[in-house]
């Protein structure tokens, strides 16, 4: 023992201003446990002082017992008050023959080790002791204390909300239900817990009360007629006929649960309920289980144990272990487009949060190299998809359909398309499909380095193709964005979905930290919806092992309806309308008009419109006539395609008619002629009317 | 949720007095009786501003307030460091950018003696005088719009003015006797029920100048605080001398339950001239008043007396006297008569806090500091919650 923290101690508790009579330390044979004890002055309430003892039995003079061990200041001390302290109070730890006052929420230890070291702890047994003294114990604003059970014989799992719900449903205040559980080294398991091989069979009895219950009591049954007068001490009355008439119902079984769910004036504590639930286990006596009329026998006084709630493994305990606002009980599904490394993490973080159900969609087999970065482990080829959905399975119950081809998928029955295959050919079936739920694309870039998080908005007029081809926009000015798309001739340098990434090198814990915030974005949505505009999130990981993020919101397309092609889809952004109408008006009553620069989606057959070059010097301007002019813009138009890969691209020409009308012959010559760089449809010759 | 609770703050070296009542109401009513706060720690210890500051609530803009203000006398030692520290004037104007933000004083308590302006015979102090202007804005918001006013303007007036200008207030108007329940225009009756005891009307063998007397219009008040079936009966002596003690014990002597108390704070600061019209240092055998001792007297049991006031030294020193001390240890024992600046010890004054439970006052003991840090005392006021 170390003496000189044992000597701090001692004159920590000795210079308290609450202390008397305290001794010296005394430190027992074999040196491993040091003791002093004191006697604490408790203030009393003034009804009480007189007499120098409260009703319940809190005297003004109370003895405590500290216990050090070897590990002290490390470790706290133990506590310990009088044998025959009062144990009707909330807060006291479990044990059958000492009173262990339970002085604070935390760890005593943690406690110990703060700023006031040994007054932490002596004031908060000072404040106990006051606090029973006052009958106070039971913190309201903490919660409902859950009846302590001295002697606990085992766990039983249920689900207390779908209890609850059962109560409701059936406008009932008594439930019956059959349980496995499995007796192991005098343990109970109930529920879901025991081993499949040793498994029992029993009843539940689920009782609520009508009535709150305000009274705390630990909990001192031990036999059936103790249980049988606790029940009627909180209202529940017929119990004892209900248990004799399902004993002899099920003669057979050796035990029968009983869940008193208790009405408390407050939430329980760590629950969200202000019902409390206490388990009880009958131990049916043996010797009655013979034949014929010993069946009319009453159930004898026999045992009762009491067992601790485990919570069963749901979407509701994940949500509040995890502290979000998760929808529970969604029809439909969260499909997860491509189960890789970076789709599995972002799937396991959605799941255990509580979300789902969820539709696991891969074809790929998991195969030995994955274990450096899918978000679990395999010994042997299972498909991804399989794989994943039996752990979402395992985390809550929550159900997660599987299929193998993306491109074969009725995603009706789903409400968000969460892609991470940066598989070129999903993204343009994504592209090329209106009729799909919400989509979010993510991928990783540039060896790990940065990603991208791409967001539909919820009428999808900020769909995947517009984003896309805002995103290409954004390189002509955008090095970043610029060097992760275009730093190889291909934009392929993507990893986690297929083996043509096996080259990409990037370990497991820099994709961890980019789908841990991309989680926490898809969270977000799933819990209030879509943004309002389509947003591109692009992550950068720095060296100083942070990550940066930046939001950039995505303006609105339009749809515009060609008149001579009807197989094509064209989108124009609204700012950029906006700027050719600005334009049409400051040169009204002359025509004008520019040059039309965006991308082409093939497979989706869009075009998308995201920028105009204005009308080059040359250009004629008359209330009847535009003729585009072509000084400097071929240049123009060869610089941009070349920052870009050729991804924003010259589309046509617009022109404006202040006063109506369609194209015009000119107009068709000025196409033809400037065909020098395009030479392939689509090719746009977009006419502004005043009333656009 | 809590109890209720009370506190007695130490006070400077030329007495003076506040009490914090912290009610556990939906509401968490917060009443402040009296201020005293100095520049300086309390015997180089007790930093009462920010004892007082830690007990307080804040409003959603963050800033520290007390839904009522009830000034027993004006003074200086019961409204020392009023202008520092309490916010002046409309609410439009309050100052979100100082380093310490002012306490926002939602409702107002005055005798009707803030219309008396300061001259030759009745000096005020400086904090007197902000005092009595802010109470007249107030007053006269409540006489424009004829409708109670909103948070931060509103205010009782204690007592009937013997000019009249209580006529057509009364609904922001106790007279002495009254009883009311409302605390910031919220009927919180089944919390707290007050009794307006004094300043009792001028006797008739009074002369002018003692019954204008700051102390003789001391505002005294009975407060009653529930909880469960049981009443924490607090006696709020404020500065009443020996007369007004007399004269309330003829009043209720056959209605004692007016005058009972749990816990008393003994008048001005614990003088002998609050028990008594003799003088210790001319009188050979200076005696108690038996009748103003008697109103003194009706203290339930285990009650508790405290002295809001400096140490107690056995000298000619009044206030606060030994003699009286004497006679209060009368009526409750040593360890019931508790000194606020010997309290837990002469060295080290804190706070007196009770809680009041349903059981009557529990004293609540005091919480040791860190040894290692001194600043560290700050976070220590609250206990941890219990696992």
């Amino acid at each position: 023992m170390d003496r000189f923290w044992l000597e701090k101690a001692h004159k920590y508790i000795s210079e308290h201003n609450a202390f008397i009579d305290v001794s010296e330390v005394r430190i027992d044979d074999v040196d491993s446990v040091a003791t002093i004890s004191a006697t604490v002055i408790v203030n009393l309430p003034s009804r009480f002082i007189k007499s120098g003892i409260t009703q319940i039995g809190v005297k003004e003079k109370e003895e405590v017992c500290f216990y050090f061990d070897k590990s002290f200041p490390l470790k706290a001390p133990a506590l310990q008050l009088r044998d025959d302290f009062p144990r009707c109070f909330p807060h006291i730890n479990p044990s059958e023959k000492k009173v262990i006052p339970c002085i604070y929420a935390g760890s005593l230890s943690e406690l110990l080790q703060q700023n006031g070291w040994m007054n932490e702890i002596l004031n908060q047994l000072v404040d106990w002791l006051e606090k029973a003294a006052s009958n106070d114990l039971m913190n309201y604003d903490q919660g409902w204390e859950p009846m302590r059970n001295e002697k606990p014989v085992g766990f039983m799992q249920y689900d207390i909300d779908k209890t609850l719900a059962s109560y409701d449903e059936l406008k009932t205040s008594s439930l019956i239900q059959e349980i496995q559980y499995e007796s192991r080294n005098k343990i109970i398991f109930a529920g879901y817990m025991c081993n499949p091989a040793k498994v029992r069979k029993a009843h539940v009895l689920f009782f609520l009360t009508k009535e709150i219950i305000n009274e705390y009591v630990p909990n001192t049954i031990q036999e059936l007629s103790e249980l049988y007068e606790y029940a009627r001490s909180i209202g529940i009355d017929d119990i004892k006929k209900s248990i004799e008439k399902f004993d002899l119902e099920y003669i057979n079984e050796d035990k029968l649960f009983i869940v008193f769910s208790v009405r408390r004036p407050i939430k329980v504590i760590g629950s969200e309920h202000d019902i409390e639930f206490l388990n009880f286990i009958i131990s049916k006596k043996k010797h009655r289980i013979k034949k014929g009329k010993e069946l009319k026998r009453t159930l004898p006084d026999c045992n009762v144990g009491m067992l601790h709630h485990i919570a069963e493994e749901s979407p509701r305990l994940l949500k509040r272990i995890a502290g979000v606002q998760t929808k529970i009980d969604e029809d439909k599904t969260i499909a997860l487009v491509g189960c890789g490394s970076l789709g599995s993490k972002i799937g396991l973080h959605l799941a255990r949060n509580g979300n789902g159900p969820f539709l696991c969609v891969d074809d790929d087999l998991f195969m030995p190299h994955n274990n450096a970065r899918h978000a679990l482990t395999s010994s042997w080829a299972r498909k991804k998809a399989e794989l994943l959905s039996s752990a979402i399975f395992s985390i809550g119950k929550i159900k997660a359909l599987i299929k193998e081809d993306a491109l074969d998928v009725d995603y009706s029955k789903s409400r968000v398309i969460i892609d991470t295959t940066s598989s070129f050919s999903v993204r343009n079936f994504l592209m090329a499909r209106a009729d799909l739920p919400p989509i979010i694309s993510c991928g990783l870039y540039y060896r790990g380095q940065s990603g991208l998080m791409l967001t539909e908005n919820e009428n999808k007029t900020g769909s995947i193709v517009n984003i896309w081809a805002h995103l290409y926009h954004k390189t002509l000015e955008d090095d970043d964005i610029h060097r992760i798309l275009f730093t190889s001739n291909l934009e392929n340098i993507l990893i986690g979905q297929s083996c043509s990434s096996q080259t990409m090198i990037v370990d497991d814990a820099r994709i961890s930290l980019m789908a841990g915030t991309m989680s926490l974005k898809a969270q977000h949505i799933l819990e209030v919806g879509f943004p309002k505009n389509a947003e591109i999130i692009f992550l950068k990981y720095d060296d100083n092992y942070s990550l940066k993020t930046n939001v950039y919101t995505v303006p609105n397309f339009i749809l515009i309806k060609s008149i001579m092609e009807k197989e094509w889809v064209v989108f124009i952004s609204e700012p950029i309308i906006e700027r050719m109408r600005n334009i049409m008006n400051n040169k009204s009553p002359n025509e004008t008009g520019g040059a039309l620069l965006g991308s082409v989606f093939m497979y989706s057959k869009t075009v998308v419109i995201t920028d105009i070059i204005d009308a080059p010097p040359d250009s004629v301007e008359t209330p009847s006539l535009f003729i585009l002019g072509v000084e400097g813009l071929e240049q123009k138009i060869k610089n941009t395609e070349k920052r870009t890969n050729g991804k924003v691209t010259y589309l046509g020409t617009w022109h404006s008619h202040p006063h109506g009308g369609s194209a015009s012959q000119t107009d068709k010559k000025t196409l033809r002629k400037l065909l020098f760089v395009r030479n392939y449809p689509p090719f746009l010759n977009l006419c502004l009317k005043s009333w656009m | 949720m809590g109890f209720s609770k009370i506190i007695f703050f130490p006070v400077g070296e030329k007495n003076g007095g506040m009490t914090l009542l912290k009610l556990n109401d939906t509401n968490n009513t917060t009443i402040l009786i009296d201020c005293s706060i100095g520049d300086e720690l309390i015997a180089d210890h007790c930093d009462v501003n920010q004892e007082l500051r830690d007990r307080l609530p804040e409003d959603a803009n963050g800033r520290p307030y007390v839904d009522a203000f009830i000034l027993t006398h004006r003074h200086e030692d019961h409204l020392k460091g009023f202008s520092k520290h309490f916010h002046i004037g409309s609410l439009e104007d309050y100052n979100k950018d100082e380093d310490e933000l002012k306490i926002i004083i939602k409702e107002m308590w005055s005798s009707h003696n803030f219309w008396k302006p300061a001259s030759k015979n009745y000096k005020l102090c400086a904090n007197a005088k902000e005092f009595n202007k802010e109470m007249k804005r107030r007053v006269d918001l409540y006489e424009k719009n004829k409708s109670i006013q909103p948070e931060g303007d509103r205010a009782i007036i204690i007592g009937k003015d013997p000019e009249g200008r209580t006529d057509g207030l009364e609904n922001i108007n106790y007279d002495i006797g009254a009883s009311f329940n409302k605390i910031n225009n919220r009927n919180i009756s089944t919390k707290l029920k007050g009794l307006v005891l004094s300043p009792i009307k001028q006797q008739d063998d009074e002369d002018d100048e003692c019954f204008t007397n700051m102390n003789r219009q001391s505002i005294v008040l009975q407060l009653n605080v529930s909880q469960s079936v049981e009443k924490n009966k607090i006696l709020i002596a404020a500065d009443a001398e020996c007369l007004v003690w007399e004269k309330l014990w003829e009043q209720y002597k056959d209605d004692k339950d007016k005058l009972e108390y749990h816990i008393l704070m003994a008048p001005h600061h614990c003088s002998w001239h609050s028990l008594s019209y003799d003088s210790q240092s001319e009188d050979d055998d200076p005696q108690s008043c038996k009748n103003a001792k008697n109103a003194l007297s009706q203290a339930k049991e285990g009650a508790f007396i405290i002295s809001q006031s400096k140490i107690i030294k056995d000298s000619d020193d009044d206030p606060p006297s030994q003699a009286a001390k004497d006679e209060y240890l009368s009526i409750v024992s040593e360890d019931q008569f508790l000194c606020t600046n010997e309290y837990p010890n002469k060295k080290k004054p804190e706070p007196i806090e009770f809680e009041l439970t349903g059981d009557g006052p529990q004293k609540k003991s005091v919480k040791e500091k860190s040894k290692i840090a001194v600043a560290a005392s700050v976070s220590a006021k609250e206990a941890h919650s219990h696992g």
